[in-house]
């Protein structure tokens, strides 16, 4: 190839040269076509369209090379060609266009030969569709595997369309499996996906075949080996590739005929019951979880609803969930039942049966869930309710006890009040209430936080404001002065005498200190208010003294 | 149709004939009548929790699945413990085919905070005013030590309900109950924008933000995409 690349470069004749990797190919293979076009001002090549040749891509990758001092620069688009039908094939000539003029290769042959080249195990990748029971019953499960096998390489299918499965229920089988397996001593990685069918009618039956689209990507190999095209497409090979199953057909036996009590499950079965209590009062509800596992179809089964004397029986929707990681899908149906006694003593609630087909067996069967005896106690008069049916007492007969049913069992009755619980209240009161509280106790507290900042405005000399004591004067008014201005210090100027005690506790002034304060300010209040002006409960220069211990605390 | 609940408003009185007439056209049989009078009643009285109840039960009557569940969701947020409201709501659910599971709150929330979850925001509210009554009561009657621990109560239990109530008052939950089968849920704004999920009529959804006509939802299975505004009623509980 890299004589090739010499000859383009220094004849200079060929500015597109178009070259398959190989001749001969057979239904499916993927044929590479590269097309190199000298120069960096190469658009697109037009291809014309060949029946029977689908094409994918380009990828397009550019190269210098300096050759002997003459330098050549190469634009490469590389296409896949599958090949969908065999027969001789001539790719017209591919147009270029560079710069102003358009460009052509050569024509092109390629022969095709019929059917897959390769038997499968060979070949590094592969996909294969098969089912796990090509000849079942009637609404018997089979499981449709669809299986793509790559082989040291990345196998990504982005496009492929499942066979419409038209005379089949389909249900999907868990999520795609990825796992590896050895076939012919080779290691494959699997991608699996999975589908349930459940034929709807007897007869034969044909799944069409899938075809995929996939991109392959190879590990790259590089080295010194590897020639200019390698070197051209050296990030690990990723090619389009056509994968096609294999057509599948199955015989779908018919049933024999059925006996009365045949639910349409063809498949394993089993059933339970189960009781969530064996003693109830009268009036009361008692649950009867029923539930039903099957490999076959559920859909549609409902346990029809037995008949008793002085019983109340509610069902509730049957609910279906589906088990998709075993290796093939289980169904499982619960449905809860309840049963309200009217009276008291023993009650069997019966069970029930399932009529299905074995197919393992070829014969129908039935599974039977055991009845369950309940004991009925006398029930209480008016005994809670979950919810009242709507269904007033005759006046003239005594009030029945309440019947209490399942919730979200039957719907409640109309209400003629217009309001069922209390209506919000105004929002302004809902604020005012709620953000003053709060904000009066944080404002209080504020208050004594900033007792030291506010102390330190006011702070001066305290020799001034206790010098109208050092006359000794004994006057209420004189006194009282002296004590608020100091007081005022500690922000404490119109508190009252409780308010005073518990700042001064707060600012841990000693007891004695504070039980002094007290008797001035009493003495004061007598002095002021009351019939006598009694004694000062000290000297001035105690009240002095006492006031400086305090003016420290509050300063502190 | 839109509906949109806002509990800010004052309650307006409700016309006791009109009501009995829409009770009446309902026990006749005629429940699109008596859908039409319970939503007209509504517009004067949105707090009205007994007749949000009987619009539900009207619209469930009337085949109204969508309308019916939104209804009775207003109806349980006005009056969270009622077994009627819980009993229909729970009903109408299994109404929606496939079933789409509302979201629930977070268990372990709802426990700690269980007076957030189980009271509705009129409840919240009287609450808080009862406990702010009680603080009043001990600053003012009880100036001892009794009435410390009162007021102390008092502050602390108003703090919890009138919490639960700004948080319920300010972000109320928003919902999106879809009110026709198979309604599109768009990648984009634009109806023809891709089709992400199709919800059944009935379905809860998440209502994250409204732009234009379309509105953002998720979906409680997490996928989120757009959907008209004309295909669900918003809801604000």
């Amino acid at each position: 190839m890299s004589t090739l690349l010499l000859l383009i470069g220094l004849a200079g004749i060929d500015t597109v040269q178009a070259v398959l990797d190989r001749t001969s190919a057979a239904v499916g293979d993927n044929v590479t076509l590269t097309v190199l076009v000298d120069g960096t001002q190469a658009r697109d090549p037009k291809i014309t369209r060949v029946p029977g040749l689908k094409f994918f891509g380009p990828r397009v990758s550019q190269v210098r090379q300096n050759i002997n001092g003459v330098v050549t620069e190469t634009v490469g688009f590389r296409y896949t060609v599958v090949p969908k039908k065999a027969g001789r094939y001539v790719i017209p000539p591919i147009a270029v266009r560079v710069g102003n003029k358009t460009q052509r290769s050569s024509p092109l042959e390629l022969q095709v030969t019929g059917g897959e080249s390769t038997d499968l195990p060979i070949r590094p990748f592969f996909a294969v569709a098969k089912i796990d029971n090509p000849n079942p019953y009637r609404s018997q499960q089979i499981v449709y595997s669809l299986q793509l096998y790559g082989e040291l390489l990345n196998l990504t299918c982005k496009r492929f369309d499942l066979p419409k499965f038209d005379k089949f229920i389909v249900e999907d089988l868990g999520q795609e499996r990825r796992y590896q397996t050895v076939k012919n001593g080779r290691r494959f990685s699997v991608v699996e996906i999975r589908k349930s069918l459940f034929p709807l009618e007897a007869g034969t039956f044909t799944l069409p075949a899938t075809e995929l689209t996939c991109n392959v990507t190879y590990p790259s190999t590089g080295g010194a080996r590897s020639s200019p095209f390698d070197r051209l497409f050296s990030r690990g090979r990723t090619e389009t590739k056509i994968l096609r199953t294999e057509e599948i057909t199955l015989q779908v036996k018919a049933l024999p005929p059925a006996p009365a009590d045949f639910s349409n499950i063809v498949g394993r079965v089993m059933v339970g019951a189960s009781m969530d209590t064996r003693v109830i009062p009268a009036g009361s509800s008692v649950t009867q979880t029923l539930y039903v596992k099957s490999s076959g179809a559920l859909r549609g089964l409902v346990p029809p609803a037995p008949t008793l004397a002085n019983v109340k029986i509610y069902d509730d929707q049957p609910k279906l969930s589906f088990n998709d990681r075993g290796p093939e899908l289980e169904t499982v149906m619960r449905m809860n039942r309840a049963f309200v006694p009217t009276e008291p003593g023993t009650l069997e609630v019966p069970g029930f049966s399932v009529g299905y087909f074995d197919p393992d067996e070829g014969a129908y069967k039935r599974a039977v869930a055991p009845p369950t005896k309940l004991r009925v106690t006398p029930g209480a008069q008016g005994q809670d309710t979950k919810l009242v049916d709507g269904q007033g007492p005759a006046k003239s007969a005594p009030a029945p006890a309440p019947t209490v049913v399942p919730s979200g069992t039957v719907l409640a009755p109309m209400v003629s009040s217009a309001h069922l619980a209390v209506t919000a209240p105004p929002i302004w009161l809902v604020l005012l209430v709620g953000l003053l509280p709060p904000l009066l106790l944080v404002s209080r507290r504020l208050r004594h936080i900033r007792l030291p900042a506010r102390s330190g405005s006011k702070r001066g000399p305290l020799r001034r404001i206790l010098a109208p004591l050092e006359g000794g004067s004994g006057d209420a008014d004189v006194v009282d002065k002296v004590i608020r201005e100091v007081l005022a210090r500690g922000g404490l100027e119109n508190a009252g005498s409780g308010e005073i005690q518990s700042a001064l506790e707060e600012q841990g002034v000693p007891p004695a200190d504070r039980d002094a304060a007290d008797r001035w300010l009493r003495w004061i209040e007598s002095s002021r208010w009351g019939a006598h002006q009694g004694a000062p409960p000290g000297p001035a220069s105690e009240l002095g003294a006492l006031l400086g211990r305090i003016d420290q605390r509050l300063g502190a | 149709m839109t509906f949109t609940v806002i509990f800010l408003t004052l309650v307006a009185q409700n016309d006791p004939d009109a009501f009995a007439d829409a009770n009446a056209a309902a026990e006749n049989g005629d429940y699109a009548t008596a859908v039409d009078r319970y939503e007209e009643l509504l517009l004067a009285s949105p707090q009205a929790s007994g007749v949000w109840y009987n619009l539900g039960h009207a619209a469930y009557r009337a085949e109204q699945l969508g309308r019916s569940i939104a209804a009775f969701r207003t109806a349980a947020a006005l009056a969270p413990r009622d077994p009627r409201i819980k009993n229909n709501l729970t009903l109408a659910r299994k109404g929606v085919s496939p079933p789409v599971s509302p979201s629930v709150s977070n268990p372990i929330l709802a426990t700690l905070f269980f007076w957030h979850y189980s009271l509705s925001v009129g409840e919240l509210g009287w609450l808080a005013i009862g406990c702010g009554g009680l603080f009043w009561t001990a600053a003012i009657v009880l100036r001892n030590r009794v009435g410390q621990i009162a007021g102390i109560l008092g502050v602390l239990s108003l703090v919890l309900f009138f919490g639960s109530w700004t948080i319920r008052v300010l972000s109320p939950a928003s919902i999106a109950v879809v009110n026709r089968d198979n309604a599109p849920v768009r990648t984009r704004t634009d109806r023809r924008s891709d089709v992400r999920f199709t919800v059944p009529e009935g379905a809860e959804l998440r209502w994250r933000e409204e732009v234009g006509t379309w509105i953002r939802v998720s979906h409680p299975d997490g996928q989120q995409g757009w959907i008209h505004r004309d295909d669900v009623f918003l809801l604000s509980l």
